[in-house]
């Protein structure tokens, strides 16, 4: 018993002197804070009429002004993140002025110092913000940085950082190449990631495209979302043939797009498509796209397995005017039950559709 | 007996360390997952990637059941959120307000005929699906009761899209949590099954028109206590455990998932609480079983505002219905006790789980009785007693601090110097009979399960312009 009561009586000692050290630690943090607080609204006040110059003068033609006083290291803190705030926000010339004004500071050489910091968050931060002030100067030490990051939400820092800051498409390139190879399925956010850039980086989708691993084309298809470049129709065909579900499906949605690119041939071919969610985005599209030329195509399509590729064909129908719904009607009366409830649901549908519409 | 008693209550103590160096050990795993969690986060632009067509299209599912003090302006939080493609389906459970009359009312809505619903998981038959096209992306479901899993479920079934967002109607989400949460998913689709969010207590803070405009620490001293409950739970706790993929509860107030995953383990378990605890215990059985890589993540930046019961029947309540949820996942569950098979979850989570917090009652009272009776015996000895308090109180405590200082460390929402003060002080008012009273709540948890007690339980809603109070008891 002795021994006990003397580990535990230790145990006490060592957790009040851990307690006392971590509430010393917390009123710290927090005076810091409190501090830190009151000076940035101080310096704010103090510098208002500066930033309501800057902000009135972005697109002017004369150089901005840099503050007269000599700057304290908070108050450059302060000066850097309402900059960098302003640079992601607006576009073009008062995009560029403000990058110019931030480089004549001394902000970006401030930050390519501390890139070279042998701590990691320091470098990160630094990345951060030679990203947003688009300094093609430090790519290559972001890419180190990126290279050297274990995969995980710290590697997209400097990789975004990267695809704005990048002048040569080779940079872009080895970004995705590091962040594909960490195997994460993370390409809809290295698409978003490549938006950043202003380059034109269509030819390197493009390539990915034709490229036979399937994780180039997830990400060209991801990238193209929205806006398919011009020229892949072909090879997005050639796609929709693929044994990965996801990228036939991709592939067929991109290229549903594309009025131009849709041949009868090919809507029927995607209307046959083994993959049940190609069929449907496909009766879907000819719908959104008003091809009253497939509406039998469409008629036959309510008889289809899937009841998203049935319902897909019946609300297209009811899109494409008196023929569709003179199909639909048709199909009401069929002796296929299947055939009938879909005609019925979908004229139901839209006869409800109509009522509302008129009240 | 003396001895015995002693003895007893000397393993008890070590017990009690034993469980504190546990959650060292998690606190220590949360500071260095918080590391990584807040540099991604501060440093992602999520004002442009949630205009991004790249964001996941995510479905909220807020299951309510005599919400209407709160539902309408839960729902015009839900429709402001800031993200590119999502949609609300408000899951009206047979409510006997007038939940579906306010609904209807606030937005408009009609029935929507031309809506199939694919019943992929069971759930009770939907009898309307109501829908204003002014409002695109709001559904609202009427069903008969059927209970909240059944609401989840229903909602799955209704939603278009692959991830789906569970949300408690007495919620209400940040502008930003839902693309802070899909960031973390898009960081790792291959893998991600489920995020949890972070619930934050609203109670004492100043909200205007769904918006929590002013953050403060709640008056009155229940929700004050859960403040800190949750601080420590989510902080502390959630960050540790998903930074090891231990994590064995993503909190139905807000918490998203893959659907297919989801739909794959059958959906949410009907007619018991507990159902977040259960469908992420499945998510884990489900993926280890298949042998895939998965993790459940945390994302302790997307923030979700709850109101917390702010009186003693209503949090007692609410206890009980915990306890009663975990024994009953635990029962279920116990194959997985140190099975190698299931790595981290077998041989961690759910061992501690069973050990340290559905048994934590029984040892712990167990232990104090034995040295109460120890030192009655002979009252020479009241040291021991004082040792056993000591060590329990200290342990907490400095847990408790280490919450704070993670919540200073990353988060900083409390931004008075006061407001630290009375964290500091609660959090060691919380043993002069909180903690006991959360023992015995769980213990008595445990009573109403073997009693095959598995009703919801008492609930108030309280507006959150706090001009109107209602009960319910389903």
């Amino acid at each position: 018993m002795y021994s006990n009561m003397n580990i535990a009586i230790a145990v006490i000692a060592v957790l009040v002197g851990v307690i006392v050290v971590g509430l010393g630690v917390l009123f710290s943090m927090k005076l810091k804070e409190i501090r830190k607080r009151r000076d940035e609204e101080a310096f704010r006040a103090r510098f208002s009429d500066w930033f309501t110059y800057i902000l009135a003068n972005a697109d002017g033609d004369e150089p901005l002004f840099i503050p007269n006083a000599p700057l304290s290291k908070a108050e450059r803190r302060i000066v850097r993140e309402r900059l960098v705030h302003w640079i992601e926000q607006f576009k073009g010339v008062p995009q560029r002025r403000l990058i110019e004004l931030a480089e004549r500071m001394g902000l970006v050489s401030e930050q390519l110092k501390r890139l070279d910091s042998p701590f990691e968050w320091v470098k990160l931060d630094a990345a951060y913000h030679l990203g947003c002030m688009r300094s093609a100067q430090a790519v290559p030490g972001m890419m180190e940085l990126l290279k050297s990051l274990k995969p995980g939400p710290l590697a997209y820092i400097p990789a975004r950082a990267i695809a704005k800051c990048a002048a040569r498409a080779d940079e872009l390139r080895e970004v995705t190449d590091v962040l594909l190879s960490h195997k994460k399925d993370a390409q809809p956010l290295i698409a978003d990631i490549l938006r950043e850039s202003e380059l034109d980086y269509a030819p390197m989708l493009a390539t990915f495209l034709r490229s036979s691993d399937p994780e180039r084309v997830k990400l060209a298809l991801a990238a193209m979302t929205g806006s398919p470049a011009d020229g892949v129709a072909d090879t997005l065909y050639k796609l929709t043939g693929s044994e990965e579900k996801e990228l036939s499906l991709e592939a067929a949605r991109l290229l549903l797009k594309n009025r131009k690119a849709l041949t009868q041939e090919r809507i029927a071919r995607l209307f046959a498509h083994p993959e049940p969610d190609v069929r449907a985005v496909t009766a879907e599209a000819i719908g959104e796209l008003g091809l009253t030329s497939s509406v039998g195509m469409l008629a036959a399509g309510l008889s289809d397995p899937e009841w998203q590729v049935r319902f897909g064909s019946g609300r297209s129908l009811a899109r494409l005017g008196e023929g569709g719904i003179a199909a639909l009607r048709e199909a009401a009366e069929s002796d296929s039950e299947i055939r009938r409830e879909t005609a019925l649901a979908v004229l139901r549908e839209t006869s409800g559709r109509r009522r509302r519409t008129a009240s | 007996m003396r001895e015995i008693l002693l003895g007893y209550g000397s393993a008890i103590t070590y017990y009690v360390v034993a469980v504190t160096l546990i959650y060292f050990v998690i606190l220590f795993l949360s500071y260095r997952g918080v590391y990584a969690m807040r540099k991604g986060a501060a440093y992602s632009k999520f004002q442009s990637l949630a205009g991004s067509e790249s964001a996941p299209p995510v479905s909220l599912l807020v299951p309510a059941y005599n919400e209407e003090l709160t539902i309408i302006d839960n729902v015009k939080n839900l429709l402001t959120l800031h993200y590119h493609t999502y949609e609300v389906i408000v899951v009206n459970d047979g409510s006997n307000d007038n939940t579906l009359k306010v609904l209807i009312q606030a937005f408009g809505l009609v029935p929507k005929e031309d809506e199939t619903i694919r019943y992929s998981i069971d759930c009770t038959q939907v009898r309307t699906v109501y829908h204003n096209p002014e409002y695109p992306n709001l559904f609202v479901v009427d069903k008969p009761n059927g209970g909240k899993a059944d609401s989840l479920n229903a909602g799955i079934n209704l939603s278009h899209y692959p991830l789906i967002c569970s949300i408690d109607a007495d919620s209400l989400l940040e502008k930003d949590a839902l693309i802070r949460m899909a960031r973390v998913y898009m960081e790792n689709p291959a893998e991600t099954v489920a995020i949890g969010g972070n619930v934050r207590i609203a109670n004492g803070c100043t909200i205007r028109d769904g918006v929590v405009e002013d953050v403060r620490l709640p008056r009155k001293m229940w929700p004050m206590f859960q403040t800190l409950e949750y601080m420590k739970a989510f902080l502390g706790g959630r960050i540790g455990w998903s930074h090891i993929n231990g994590l064995i509860i993503v909190s139905g107030a807000f918490g998203m998932f893959r659907k297919d995953k989801v739909v794959e383990v059958g959906g949410y378990r009907d007619g018991y609480p507990g159902e977040d605890m259960n469908i992420i215990i499945k998510l884990h059985r489900h993926m280890l079983d298949q042998k895939l890589p998965y993790r459940v993540a945390y994302c302790p930046d997307a923030v979700c505002w709850t109101q917390a019961p702010d009186t003693y029947r209503i949090l007692s309540s609410q206890r009980k219905r915990w306890g009663r949820g975990n024994l009953k996942n635990m029962i279920e569950n116990r194959d997985m006790f140190f099975r190698p098979k299931y790595k981290v979850f077998g041989m961690l989570t759910v061992p501690y789980n069973v050990l340290f917090e559905t048994l934590n009652p029984y040892f712990k009272l167990t232990g104090l009785l034995a040295l109460i009776g120890y030192v009655a015996m002979d009252m020479t000895k009241w040291p021991v007693l004082l040792v056993f308090a000591a060590i329990n109180f200290l342990s907490g405590y400095l847990l408790a601090v280490g919450s704070l200082v993670l919540e200073q460390l990353a988060f900083q929402r409390y931004p008075r110097m006061k407001d630290m003060a009375k964290m500091i002080g609660f959090s060691a008012l919380m043993f002069l009979g909180y903690y006991q009273l959360g023992v015995l709540w769980r213990f008595q948890g445990h009573i109403e399960y073997l009693r095959k007690n598995n009703t919801w339980g008492v609930m108030t809603r309280q507006s959150w312009n706090q001009d109107a109070t209602t009960t319910t008891s389903p």
